[in-house]
Parts: structure tokens; C-alpha cells; sequence
């Protein structure tokens, strides 16, 4: 036994790629997201007792199961006392919150599971590292943190593991492709596919493990998270108005007539997804007609816009920032002060319609309706950068305080999950390759088309794109102008044309264009906007014809939402 | 023993255990890499055909005993010669980016066994130590780092692994890996022809050709081709030719090969020898009854006392896969990762510890026997004085 009683702790929870990169459903990243959070609370709260101070998450927060707040997988603590008895308490509080959610959730199935073996596999889920050093010195608490830091990457460097109890003759989970499925019926023993969906949660041929029961079936403390295809269908609904509620109740008995299976109020507008619920071909084909006349007698032409944003952001060189903080009165500051941001932004997505999946710490995971998605960012932004203004950090170039960059996907609301987050994924690691980053990287991937990436500075970007959508909105200038601009870069690149030839050739195609097609020529003022961006060193022909083009499909939703771009 | 080529003609898919059935949205994805299983189930069902091209059941017995090592990455020129071989990058490197803002470059630094600071403690198995740069090295890995290494450069880190002063080029050190490309495809109505409304499916399988560097414009003949080498007995009955390997029924070409798997160089062996530490790599994936440490090298290695002092691990892979003999699918297990570094001490002779080396290089050291058999753990060594620093944290 240690005989000086100070130390601090590190724990590190996960696996995180079993909780969130696995996900096939919105519901599965949500629930994951949930619960690896749950967990990281009921560890850190085993820490809030005296002598024990938490670091991190801050203390002073609501640590209660099922709270509105998102706990980041790692814990901080200056500790007095055995560390291994302290870490062993803090994992027993993480496993008894991860069986209290399992028995919780599995009182509601309708179907028949092998319960044994979902227990095994959602006992065996859990990953836990731990280190401790001693903190003899309140004054040396750099140097304490620093060793603990170094200590939690060395101990990640051998991932230790049990050999798995798997069973023979068992279908491997959809999700994961490893754990052996618990489903003890299928669509056959049950005689019907929408049977089997509604029993399981299932899709149709779907196979899940005991880990997948509980993101399907889990109860997320009594919240409801909106699916993607309720976040696309927002801007339809600004558009309905008063229709829009009618339209639900005729479709939603439309749907009665052929399903017993009901869907989110968003998903009712779109007729592809509903369909999917009815397993005859004939009855689809019934269905697809009574849905289109649904419509038509409403008055109504157009179909919903299929595509949603996510948006995945966190700060910029925190670890710089955390590392500058010497005292541990510093780092619980800083610590305190990422709380506020995670609050504020909640709010703010709420606010701009958005869903958060995790806000927690400087991370932002979160679902927007296209038509707000900029306006957020932009609003995370201003209110990260004001947080972090207290805190500083020294580079080469000077002094500087944490940014936020981002990654903002715009993707249909079929995609599967896992391919939305790693687009996500890349969106954000192109904007942080931006020098100085502060940046935003947009990667808009539809279907039956390539990826159109753009990237930035943030100021840059936002500050450009609402014009361009304003352009759009009013048909002062067109997506075809866009790809003439593409193709003269195309055309001209790597050639010895001066660079003013280009920038004037591509005005040359500005100046024959004519406003929404008609007669007035493009305004001077259009024009003159035009140049400055050609010449602008910081932006290629080629970047400002895909967020022109991006611009174009964003005033699509801009429009059915009747907003402006630049309100 | 000899050396086998598999070419793929086509993309290959190496399944990941999810399953790919006929429901409209499935999905096919390959893993980034074949699993040995996958290549001694395609040599062993190959094997195993009559003259009339007919499996014989009767022969899986005998057929499960057919011993494969591998499968290794190889680079192939236009005869159709291996000119460079491959292997997983080791675990015992941090691969970062350098301070110079250059994707295409990256810095090397050595994890190896440190004495953490006094009194400091973890919830690490107490029998092994931990293992890290040292100094600390802050910066997070490189995330376009190679993850396969060319043969010569492997050597020289497993001879002596130095952390790069200066940067160095990733190309130079070997390459990312096989391209994986995604194809959509559609179920077509019998009657009509057509395809069916909303039935779309999706592969993503291995290329086995890229470019040899980023040229622009792209052009064929700068086209990179690749294949997996195995090695086999001597004796095995086997004949070149057209083939299917992995998913969807994809086709590959046999070949035979003049080449030979790298061989342990003298210098490697004489330094372990010497110092009665080593390193022990592996080159596939392998299977511990224990999880991620290995039994039955340590426990059937006679005249040496083998400790494992250290391992660097990633998290494990998992593996199932289809059990032809009993006509199922077999049960999930954990596999330690390909890559994934050994540090051992060796109590004995200097003829027992050259013994060892022989019985352990190329060789595959899975615990269980089929597990071997199929090609589970083959292990390259390198070397390691033993010592164990203190940790070096600069603040």
C-alpha cells in the first residue's frame, strides 16, 4: 500500500466503436452515444465524494442517470486512498449502470431471445482502463498530469482480452459481424416479415446480437430521438403548414389498411419508406397510388426534400490547451467552461431544429435540417470561441486560444449510418488539415452522384455560402454557370494561361449570363462580387464552382422552408 | 516447401461475418485483408478436387491436416515475380506526423517496455510491463501511415528499431493498403427483364492494382499489380489454374512460384542469441486460448524458458467464418492482431535459443494445432537487449 494517499487517476471507458461507429439506424448511434455516456457519469459520480475531486467531467454537474447531460468516456480525479480499490469501486458503479439499463430493456420485448447469451455478450461489452500516479504536490500537478497522460497511452498499447465463448450454428450480428445472434424466431417461424420487424425492431433480415437488442430496444431515460428521415422532412413540413398535420392523419390510415407497423411523423411524407413496411409487391404498388392521390387531393406537388446534415465538430489543439493549464485549479476551470459550452450548444442546435446525439466536452455530434445547418455552425462557433477566449495556449506564431472546426455532411436519409458518420469523419479531418484549421469542410454526397467537397476557413465559407444560396434563391445566377466555371477549369488548368487571363475569362462567363434566364443582365454589384472572389488567392475556380453547386441544391431546402439565406 | 501465387483477376471480397442475404439495402463489405482461413479453405477445397473437378468430401480429414503459412502481400512485375513482399506494420512503432506540415511524409518512434513512475499504478496484468516511446511522444498516429511495410524496411526495424530523426517519405517505408472499391447492383425480374423497384445491393471489395505513386494524369502502365503468396508443403497435390477465392464467387489464378518467404537474417539471429531477448512479431492474425497472449510457444519450446515481459496489442479482430466439415457456421473468436508485438525473454542455450528461432520463424504459433494448421500467428522475430527504462516525461 502507497503511504502517501494522493493521487490521480485516469479511467478510460469504451470500446467506442462498439457503442457508436457500428450503427446501421439513427437509433443505434443514438443509443450508443447514450449509453456510453451513461456510463462515464455513473463512474465519475463513485468520484464525487470527499476526499475524491473530480477534474473531469467538472464536478457540479448532473451526474444522475438519465440527465440531459453527455459525459465524455474519460474520467479525471485527484484521489486519496488505494487507487486500485478506488478504480476497482469506479468499475463496479460503470457495469451495475450497464446491467440496470440491460434489465431494464429487456423486460420489453415482444420476441423470444436467448437470454443467456445476450447477457454474456452485453456483460463482455465493456472495456475499462485505468492508471494512477502519485500527487504528492498540489503545486506539481503539470508534471502529475503529463505522467498519468503518458501512463493511459502506454497502458492502451496492450489491449487486453479474454478468448471469446462464441456458439457454432448461429447467424453473426448485422452490425458488428461478431457476436452470434439472440433472435430465437425469424421472419418465417413467425410467418411474417412485419411480425418479425415488429417483435425484434428489426429490419427485415436483419440479424442482432444482444448488444443490437439494446440499441434498438433501450429506453434512452424516456426520450424519443426524431430518425433522419424526420430531420429531412423538416423543411416539407415549414412548407405544409396547416396541410401538414391533415396529410399525416390521411396517411397514416392509409397505412393502417395494409400495416400494423407505424413510422415517425416525418417518415409519413415519404412514400419509399412506407412501403418498406408492406411485404406484398402488389399491395406496395396499391399503396404507392392511394399515397400519390393523397397528395394530389391536397393540392399538393412537391415531395419532400430526402436529404438531412450531420454535423460532426470539436475543438481545435485543446490538448495544447489543456496542457497549458499548470494548476489543477486551471484545468477544473477549463473543464468547467467546456460544460458551459456543451449547454449552450444544445440550445443552440435546438434551437436551429437540430437533434444532438452527443454534445459533450468540445465534441458535437448532431442531425440539422439542411436550411439551418450553416446558421448553426455558425452560431457553435461564436459561442465556442467566446468560451475558450480565457484560455490560451503558445505556437510559434504567437498566442492563440482553442477554435472549433467541423465537418457538415449533407446526406440522404437512407444512408446507412455507419457510411454517414465516416463521410462525417472525413469532412472533419479535411477541414483540420486547413493551416491555422478554425475551418469547415462541407461534403455534400447524393446518391447516384460523386461527393462534392468543399473546405475553408469557417469565416470564409459561411461568409461566401449564404451569398451564393441568396443567388441561387433568386435566380440571379445558375447551377449551369457553375459547371461552365468547373469545366473552364478543367479545361485551362496546368496550362500556361497567366493567372489574370484565367480569373478574366471566368468573369467572361459571369458578364453573358442573364438573370433567371430572362433579359436583365447579372447586377453590377453580382458581377463585382464575382471578381473579388475569382481573385481571391485563398480560392480556386474549381472550389467556387462545387459550393456554388452546393449552394444550388441548399436553396432547394432554403426555399421549401421559406427562408432566406441571407436573413 | 513451396510457394504459392494467388492473382486476383477480379476484386476479391473477404467477408466480414455480417450477413449478405437478398433483402433489398444488403451490403457486402470485404475486411481490409483476407483472414488465413480464407486461403486454406480455397487451397484445401482446391486440393481436394478430383480429375473431374468434383469435391471429394471423403478427403476433409485428411485435407484440414494440409499445413499453409500465410497469406502475405507481394508486389508483382509484368513476368509475373514477386519484387517486394509485405508485411503488417509492426505494433511497436508510432507512426506520426513530423512538425514540417508534409501528409506525405511521417517520423518513427520506438514503443518498447518502461519502468512507470514509482508507486504509479494500472490495471495492466502485473506480470507484464507497459510499453511506450520514451521520451513520451505526445503527438497522435499518423493517419496515413502505411500499414503494410516492405520487406527490407521491416528487417532493418526488426534488427534495430530506431526512432527517424529526420522525416521520411510514407511511400518509402511501404503502403496503405489494398483499394477498396463498391459496387451497386441490382436484382433483375425474369419475366421482364428489368430491375427490380428498390431491390439495390451493395459490394465494396479488395483492387488489387494501384497506381505505384500518385502521378497525375493516371496512366495503365503506372498501374501497380499485387497477389497473396502462401507457402505450403512440399508434396501437396495441387495444380495451377482458374479458381474462386473469398465472396460473391470472384476469380483468382494459381500460380507456382520460384520464390522463397524471407528467411531470418544472420544478424537477427545472432543478436537474440546473443542477448536472450526477442521480439516477436506477427505477420497474420493469431489465436490464444488466453486471449491476446500466447501459451502454447511459451509452454512447448523444450530447454527455454520463455517469458512474454511486454505486448503491444490492438484491440482484437473477430473471426468466424463457415465450417465445411459440419456444414454450419462456426463460433465467434478473438483474434490477436496481425502486427501485433511480442516481447520475450529467453532462459536457455545458445543452442536451445537457435532452435527456438528456427521452430518460430515463418512458422505459425496459434494455440490450438488446426489453428496453426490453417495459418494463424506466423511470426517473424526480432530483437530487443531486454533492458526496461524509466519513463521519460517532459513537461
Amino acid at each position: 500500500m502507497d503511504n502517501n494517499p494522493r493521487h490521480l487517476l485516469l479511467c478510460a471507458i469504451g470500446p467506442v466503436q462498439d457503442f457508436i461507429a457500428t450503427a446501421r439506424t439513427s437509433r443505434d448511434l443514438e443509443f450508443g452515444s447514450w449509453l456510453l455516456s451513461e456510463l462515464s457519469k455513473a463512474g465519475a459520480k463513485v468520484l464525487l465524494t470527499t476526499p475524491q475531486q473530480l477534474i473531469f467531467p467538472a464536478p457540479g454537474q448532473n451526474l444522475e442517470s438519465g440527465s440531459e447531460l453527455n459525459v465524455a468516456n474519460k474520467i479525471i480525479a485527484v484521489i486519496e486512498g488505494d487507487s486500485a480499490t478506488i478504480a476497482a469501486s469506479v468499475q463496479q458503479a460503470i457495469k451495475q449502470r450497464l446491467m440496470h439499463i440491460y434489465r431494464e430493456t429487456y423486460g420489453k420485448f415482444n420476441g423470444r431471445v436467448d437470454r443467456e447469451l445476450a447477457e454474456q455478450q452485453v456483460l463482455n461489452l465493456l472495456e475499462f482502463y485505468w492508471v494512477s500516479v502519485p500527487y504528492p504536490d498540489i503545486q506539481d500537478y503539470k508534471l502529475a498530469r503529463a505522467q498519468a497522460e503518458a501512463l493511459l497511452a502506454a497502458r492502451k498499447n496492450s489491449r487486453d482480452f479474454e478468448q471469446n465463448e462464441g456458439r457454432e450454428g448461429l447467424p453473426k450480428s448485422s452490425l458488428d459481424g461478431f457476436r452470434e445472434s439472440v433472435l430465437l424466431d425469424t421472419a418465417k417461424s413467425l410467418g411474417s416479415e412485419s411480425v418479425f420487424c415488429d417483435a425484434y425492431h428489426a429490419d427485415a433480415g436483419e440479424v442482432l446480437s444482444g448488444v443490437d437488442l439494446l440499441k434498438r430496444w433501450g429506453q434512452m431515460g424516456g426520450r424519443n430521438f426524431p430518425s433522419t428521415t424526420d430531420i429531412a422532412a423538416m423543411s416539407f413540413q415549414i412548407m405544409l403548414g396547416e396541410k401538414a398535420k391533415e396529410l399525416q392523419t390521411q396517411i397514416k390510415a392509409l397505412l393502417k389498411a395494409y400495416t400494423e407497423r407505424g413510422e415517425t411523423e416525418g417518415t409519413l411524407f415519404y412514400c419509399e419508406r412506407l412501403v418498406q413496411l408492406i411485404s406484398d409487391q402488389e399491395k406496395r404498388k396499391e399503396f404507392r397510388e392511394q399515397f400519390a392521390r393523397i397528395f394530389k387531393e391536397a393540392g399538393v406537388y412537391q415531395r419532400p426534400n430526402p436529404y438531412y446534415a450531420l454535423l460532426l465538430a470539436d475543438g481545435d489543439n485543446m490538448g495544447k490547451a489543456i496542457d497549458a493549464q499548470t494548476t489543477l485549479a486551471e484545468h477544473q476551470r477549463l473543464s468547467r467552461k467546456l460544460s458551459e459550452f456543451a449547454a449552450e450548444a444544445r440550445s443552440v442546435i435546438t434551437k436551429h431544429g437540430g437533434v444532438p446525439i452527443y454534445v459533450g466536452g468540445d465534441d458535437v455530434l448532431t442531425y440539422l435540417p439542411l436550411h439551418t445547418a450553416l446558421d448553426c455552425f455558425k452560431a457553435l462557433d461564436q459561442a465556442f470561441t467566446n468560451t475558450m477566449q480565457g484560455f490560451t495556449y503558445s505556437e510559434e506564431a504567437g498566442v492563440h486560444s482553442p477554435t472549433l472546426s467541423g465537418g457538415l455532411v449533407f446526406v440522404h436519409h437512407l444512408m446507412p449510418l455507419s457510411d454517414v458518420l465516416n463521410t462525417a469523419r472525413r469532412a472533419e479531418k479535411q477541414a483540420k488539415k486547413i493551416k491555422g484549421k478554425h475551418s469547415l469542410a462541407i461534403i455534400s454526397s447524393k446518391r447516384g452522384g460523386v461527393d462534392r467537397v468543399v473546405k475553408a476557413k469557417a469565416s470564409a465559407l459561411l461568409a461566401r455560402m449564404p451569398v451564393l444560396i441568396e443567388y441561387m434563391q433568386h435566380k440571379q445566377i445558375s447551377v449551369g454557370t457553375a459547371y461552365e466555371l468547373l469545366q473552364l477549369h478543367q479545361q485551362l488548368q496546368g496550362g500556361e494561361l497567366p493567372v489574370e487571363a484565367f480569373d478574366r475569362e471566368a468573369l467572361r462567363i459571369i458578364l453573358r449570363k442573364r438573370e433567371g434566364g430572362g433579359g436583365k443582365d447579372i447586377s453590377k454589384e453580382i458581377q463585382e462580387q464575382f471578381w473579388v472572389w475569382f481573385v481571391d488567392p485563398d480560392l480556386t475556380l474549381e472550389e467556387l464552382a462545387q459550393e456554388m453547386i452546393i449552394a444550388g441544391e441548399l436553396a432547394g431546402a432554403y426555399d421549401m422552408a421559406k427562408k432566406e439565406a441571407q436573413a | 516447401m513451396t510457394v504459392w501465387l494467388i492473382q486476383p483477376r477480379d476484386p476479391l471480397i473477404f467477408r466480414d461475418g455480417k450477413p449478405f442475404n437478398a433483402t433489398p439495402g444488403a451490403r457486402a463489405q470485404s475486411l481490409p485483408f483476407p483472414y488465413p482461413s480464407t486461403l486454406a479453405g480455397g487451397l484445401r477445397t482446391r486440393a481436394g478436387r478430383d480429375e473431374n473437378d468434383r469435391f471429394d468430401s471423403a478427403q476433409i480429414s485428411h485435407l484440414l491436416q494440409m499445413y499453409l503459412r500465410g497469406p502475405l502481400l507481394v508486389a508483382l512485375d509484368d513476368q509475373d515475380e514477386i519484387t517486394a513482399w509485405y508485411f503488417p506494420a509492426p505494433a511497436d512503432c508510432l507512426f506520426v506526423k513530423p512538425a514540417v506540415d508534409d501528409e506525405k511524409q511521417g517520423q518513427r518512434y520506438w514503443v518498447r517496455p518502461i519502468m512507470p513512475p514509482e508507486r504509479a499504478q494500472t490495471n495492466l496484468e502485473p506480470k507484464l510491463q507497459l510499453i511506450s516511446t520514451n521520451p513520451v511522444i505526445k503527438q497522435k498516429r499518423h493517419k496515413e501511415a502505411p500499414h503494410f511495410w516492405n520487406w527490407e524496411v521491416l528487417q532493418a526495424w526488426l534488427l534495430h528499431p530506431v526512432n527517424d530523426q529526420t522525416p521520411v517519405a510514407l511511400e518509402s517505408i511501404g503502403i496503405s493498403g489494398l483499394t477498396s472499391e463498391s459496387r451497386v447492383h441490382v436484382r433483375i425480374d425474369g419475366e421482364t427483364g428489368t430491375a427490380e423497384e428498390g431491390f439495390l445491393f451493395q459490394t465494396s471489395s479488395l483492387e488489387f492494382q494501384r497506381l505505384a505513386n500518385e502521378e497525375k494524369p493516371k496512366r495503365l502502365n503506372a498501374v501497380q499489380r499485387y497477389a497473396l503468396a502462401i507457402k505450403v508443403e512440399e508434396d501437396t497435390d495441387l495444380d495451377a489454374g482458374i479458381d474462386f477465392l473469398g465472396g460473391e464467387r470472384r476469380v483468382v489464378n494459381w500460380t507456382l512460384s520460384k520464390a522463397t518467404f524471407p528467411n531470418c537474417p544472420d544478424e537477427i539471429r545472432k543478436t537474440i542469441i546473443a542477448q536472450k531477448h526477442c521480439r516477436l512479431l506477427l505477420a497474420t492474425p493469431a489465436i490464444f486460448e488466453q486471449g491476446y497472449l500466447p501459451q502454447w510457444v511459451c509452454e512447448n519450446t523444450s530447454g527455454l524458458t520463455i517469458t512474454v515481459i511486454a505486448a503491444a496489442v490492438s484491440r482484437y479482430e473477430g473471426i468466424s467464418g463457415w465450417d465445411a466439415k459440419k456444414g454450419t457456421q462456426k463460433p465467434s473468436r478473438r483474434l490477436a492482431p496481425a502486427g501485433s508485438v511480442y516481447y520475450l525473454s529467453l532462459a536457455g542455450s545458445e543452442t536451445a535459443i537457435n532452435q527456438f528461432i528456427d521452430s518460430v520463424w515463418m512458422h505459425t504459433l496459434s494455440d490450438a494445432e488446426q489453428d496453426r494448421l490453417d495459418g494463424f500467428g506466423l511470426a517473424l522475430l526480432g530483437t530487443w537487449d531486454g533492458t526496461i527504462e524509466p519513463l521519460e516525461v517532459n513537461v
